[in-house]
């Protein structure tokens, strides 16, 4: 019974100093964000952007605010200076947007590729207000951010904003985003491809069916062209043995509904690499 | 009345009892709902929701971890016990195996527990997560009943299966597949948890599930398996170890105090040798989470956290400390120990060097107000300690220091006799030699300006050396001492109490660990319920303080530790032991 309480005693001090060391370390309770009030000043903006950019688990936990030799990411200030220079002939607006909503659309040197997340998904989860906000903030940074500037922020954002929808692949010029031809043979192995199609890195497949071989496809073809044969296959119809089936349409399924866009952008980046 | 049936009684009441108790707690809570049944959170009285399913999801996964460990070395006791036919270590397994039936209760009762609380107080996300994961709910029905069904059988056939040699091995058998069930039962939970942390086989835009197996061979799933069994099973020896220490605290004669204090001994060896591998299997989740979202990582070591990695350090350290403390104290029961005494003071210099540079932080913030002031994350002083190189070599010259003090302690009482001993000690002294000048050698190349790739890639021929080295010496060591002179034998049970209460602080120590570090892995991903899918819009949609936290992980395991004396208690009613 001693000995029962002695060691009761104990757990409690050892618990009691393990609290004691937890609470004798400064207490920084990480908030729940609310929402930011944005007004559409020269002022509102960059206050707004500004919190955003600080608060808790937001920009700040990677990008610093001055020198810092060991920061992992770029350090902001002048940035709003740096930014007009960054890629030839894109304005310091058009460059925030593409950092921001693209950031491996260029890679600032010395870092990695693939790091920082596209802030309109999560985590981050920014709305289109807020990217204007926070990237009002930075351009504000060295940078001359005036009346104007919201504009220019505003005009920049709009190809972003409709990112997704509809692309005129027809008339209009295909324009690729962002897509790497590593991810494409990924998604050309998941919707087994092969199965049809011989293709370079698929040498160990055997294609059940027949269809044209896609070594060197890329030597003669473009991206439209890969466009219309992955999600309208019909549309232009490779001659050869076995390629239709009875109803004179191609055998190969059209891709209309089982690949996501940067699915079929991934895809066809790894098409164009067969040259 | 017989103890077994004692028991058994014993048994059905801590079933019934908390399914009243909550039961009682739960009627405000649905009373409160009927009104309006859409309601995404509910509120649990007086401690909040998130309070009350952390508390209960803390000592489920406790429990579920002593259930799962325990098996394991019972399981490897066992088998030694029937290979070098020594009674003892059979008597040692069984000893063990009583702890389970009643602990194994006791975790399906947190288990129910929790799953009621989840549906009651989160509807919508439980929702989510059934939605994902309904396919695998079948799995776990019949895993568990697996395990049950094992378990039981594991402890109620041993001693009938104990005489021949036909029906031992088969024992063995139905505890391969006690091991093997708790496991795959493990490895399921773990699914759902890291789904929450790094969410896989789902649409991007619509997070409906598009593969089950992607969701549940999520990023983060393999990572947190092998970090899970490994501390799982440390975890577990520290307790045996208490267990035992608990049994020899109370003991009569020289006989009891000498069973005891071997049983203590494997305990802690088994917690000690799962302790070693622990920081490695730490930096692979670390990467791959790092991998993941690089976001996760600076939050995790950058941000605020970097103060919960002192506490941890501080921890961590007062395992090893403990650990080198009672294989120390413990070497003055072993004739012959003179000889190694006077290496104690060194190693124990090397244990304290190596556990304060592994506290000096690298990233510090002290507060958020600070961080804007500082216009940085990050904390000017940050010095050469710091950083990652150095850390990752005073952790892997703490870890060969441990491993020495455990190679001394083997060697105590033996002369060896081998033709060959002096090659084969001046080989083992070579290797830690070697290991260690690997270690500071390729420690000090890795700092800036070696760029951050190769720091990395050094930090592995920094951990391969150890490893090298702890298979090596041991491979040596057992050929040397295999016919040795010995010096006269151990007199087990002659340990001083202060080594029991060594033996406690480690087992307590262990379980606040645990708590600390689920609760980082938990608060990395923010105000998230599955990150990136789910937020969090409850009122705590908050990460509290640490202090706060630590005050809650304090609690749990002053109730995990009362319910462990309830089962030390218990276990001795249904034993066979003739007192
Ligand atoms: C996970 C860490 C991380 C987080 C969080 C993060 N970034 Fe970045 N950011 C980087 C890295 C790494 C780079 C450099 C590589 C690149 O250009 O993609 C970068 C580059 C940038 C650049 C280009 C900088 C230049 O000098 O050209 C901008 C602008 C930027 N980030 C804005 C933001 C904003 C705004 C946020 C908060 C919503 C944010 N970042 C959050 C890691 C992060
Ligand atoms: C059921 C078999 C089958 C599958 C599966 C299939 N294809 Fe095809 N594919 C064909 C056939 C047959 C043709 C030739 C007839 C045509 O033009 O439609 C073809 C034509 C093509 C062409 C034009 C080739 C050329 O030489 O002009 C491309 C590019 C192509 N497929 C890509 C793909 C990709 C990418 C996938 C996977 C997402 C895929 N295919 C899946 C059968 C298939």
């Amino acid at each position: 019974m001693k000995n029962f309480l002695s060691l009761c005693i104990f757990i409690f001090a050892v618990a009691g100093g393990f609290v004691y060391l937890g609470n004798s370390i400064p207490q920084i309770k990480q908030g729940a964000t609310g929402p930011v009030t944005i007004t559409l000043t020269v002022e509102g903006l960059t206050e707004a952007g500004k919190s955003i950019f600080e608060r808790e688990n937001s920009c700040l936990t990677c990008h610093s605010l001055g020198e810092d030799p060991k920061a992992r990411c770029p350090n902001m200030i002048g940035v709003g200076e740096r930014a007009s220079q960054r890629k030839p002939g894109m304005s310091a607006a058009e460059y925030f947007m593409e950092s921001v909503y693209s950031p491996d659309a260029f890679v600032v040197e010395g870092y990695p590729k693939g790091q920082m997340k596209p802030v309109n998904r999560p985590p981050a989860s920014l709305n289109d207000d807020e990217i204007v906000a926070v990237t009002a903030y930075l351009y504000s940074l060295g940078g001359n951010f005036d009346q104007d500037a919201i504009q220019k922020l505003a005009t920049a954002q709009e190809k972003y904003k409709k990112f997704v929808p509809t692309i005129e692949v027809a008339e209009a010029e295909f324009l690729m985003p962002e897509a790497y031809p590593e991810d494409g043979f990924d998604v050309f192995n998941e919707m087994k491809c092969w199965q049809c199609h011989k293709a370079p890195g698929f040498e160990d497949k055997e294609p059940e069916k027949s269809a044209p071989d896609l070594h060197g496809v890329a030597a003669m073809q473009d991206a439209e062209y890969f466009y219309d044969s992955i999600v309208f296959p019909n549309k232009v119809i490779v001659k050869g043995e076995g390629y239709v089936g009875e109803d004179g349409r191609s055998i190969m399924p059209e891709f209309h509904d089982s690949l996501t866009l940067r699915q079929l952008y991934s895809l066809i980046a790894f098409l164009q690499t067969l040259k | 009345m017989r103890p077994d049936c004692f028991q058994r009684k014993l048994s059905f009441l801590i079933i019934i009892i908390p399914l009243f108790l909550l039961f009682y707690v739960a009627c405000p809570a649905l009373a409160q709902d009927i009104k309006d049944v859409v309601k995404d959170y509910r509120h649990f009285p007086l401690i909040s929701s998130r309070i009350a399913i952390w508390v209960i999801a803390e000592l489920h996964l406790m429990f579920a971890a002593f259930v799962l460990a325990v098996p394991m070395f019972v399981l490897i006791t066992e088998i030694i016990g029937v290979c070098t036919g020594d009674e003892k270590f059979d008597r040692l397994s069984k000893e063990f195996t009583k702890l389970l039936p009643v602990a194994f209760s006791i975790t399906a009762i947190f288990g129910a527990i929790l799953i009621v609380m989840l549906i009651g107080l989160y509807p919508k996300f439980t929702g989510y997560l059934m939605e994902i994961f309904s396919g695998t709910m079948y799995v776990y029905v019949f895993l568990f009943f697996g395990e049950s069904f094992t378990l039981y059988a594991y402890y109620y056939t041993w001693d009938r299966m104990k005489d021949s040699r036909v029906t031992k091995w088969g024992h063995v058998t139905i505890g391969v597949f006690l091991n093997l069930f708790g496991t795959a039962l493990m490895f399921l939970a773990n699914a759902w948890v890291c789904f929450m942390m790094s969410p896989g086989g789902i649409d991007e835009n619509t997070y409906a599930l598009t593969s089950l197996w992607g969701a549940v061979h999520n990023p983060l799933w393999w990572p947190i398996n092998v970090h899970r069994i490994i501390a799982n099973v440390a975890f577990g020896g520290a307790i045996a170890a208490a267990y035992s220490a608990f049994k020899f605290l109370g003991s009569k004669g020289p006989d009891e105090k000498a069973h005891y204090d071997w049983m203590a001994y494997i305990g802690n060896f088994i917690a000690t040798f799962a302790l070693i591998p622990l920081p490695f299997a730490g930096y692979y989740l670390a990467f791959e989470i790092r991998k993941y979202d690089f976001a996760l990582i600076t939050i995790l070591m950058g941000g605020s956290f970097a103060w919960l990695f002192i506490i941890q350090a501080v921890l961590i350290g007062v395992l090893f400390i403990s650990t080198n403390y009672y294989l120390w104290t413990g070497m003055n029961k072993i004739p012959g120990a003179e000889r190694y005494k006077k290496f104690i003071i060194f190693m124990l210099t090397m244990v304290f060097i190596g556990i304060a540079v592994w506290m000096t932080p690298h990233t510090m913030v002290a507060s958020i107000e600070e961080a804007r002031k500082m216009g940085a994350a990050h904390h000017p002083l940050l010095d050469f300690f710091g950083q990652m190189p150095a850390k990752n070599t005073a952790v892997n010259l703490v870890i060969l220091t441990t491993f020495l003090s455990f190679v001394l302690y083997r060697r105590a009482n033996k002369v060896a006799t081998a033709t060959w001993r002096h090659v084969g000690g001046a080989l083992q002294i070579f290797m830690f030699a070697g290991a260690a000048i690997t270690v500071l050698y390729f420690g000090i190349s890795s700092f800036p300006p070696t760029p951050k790739d190769i720091a990395i890639r050094y930090s592995i021929y920094q951990v391969l050396p150890v490893i090298g080295c702890i298979i090596g010496v041991m491979g040596i060591d057992i050929p040397l001492f295999k016919k040795s002179k010995p010096l006269g034998g151990i007199r087990w049970g002659e340990m001083p109490v202060r080594s029991q209460y060594i033996l406690f602080l480690i087992a307590i120590t262990f379980t606040l660990l645990m708590g600390l570090m689920g609760f980082v892995r938990s608060g990395i991903r923010g105000p998230w319920h599955v990150y990136g899918v789910m937020k969090d819009a409850s009122e705590a949609a908050f990460t509290p303080t640490l202090g706060f936290a630590t005050t809650v992980i304090s609690i749990v395991t002053v109730i995990f530790f009362g319910f462990i004396a309830f089962v030390f208690w218990l276990s001795q009613f249904g034993g066979t032991r003739k007192e």
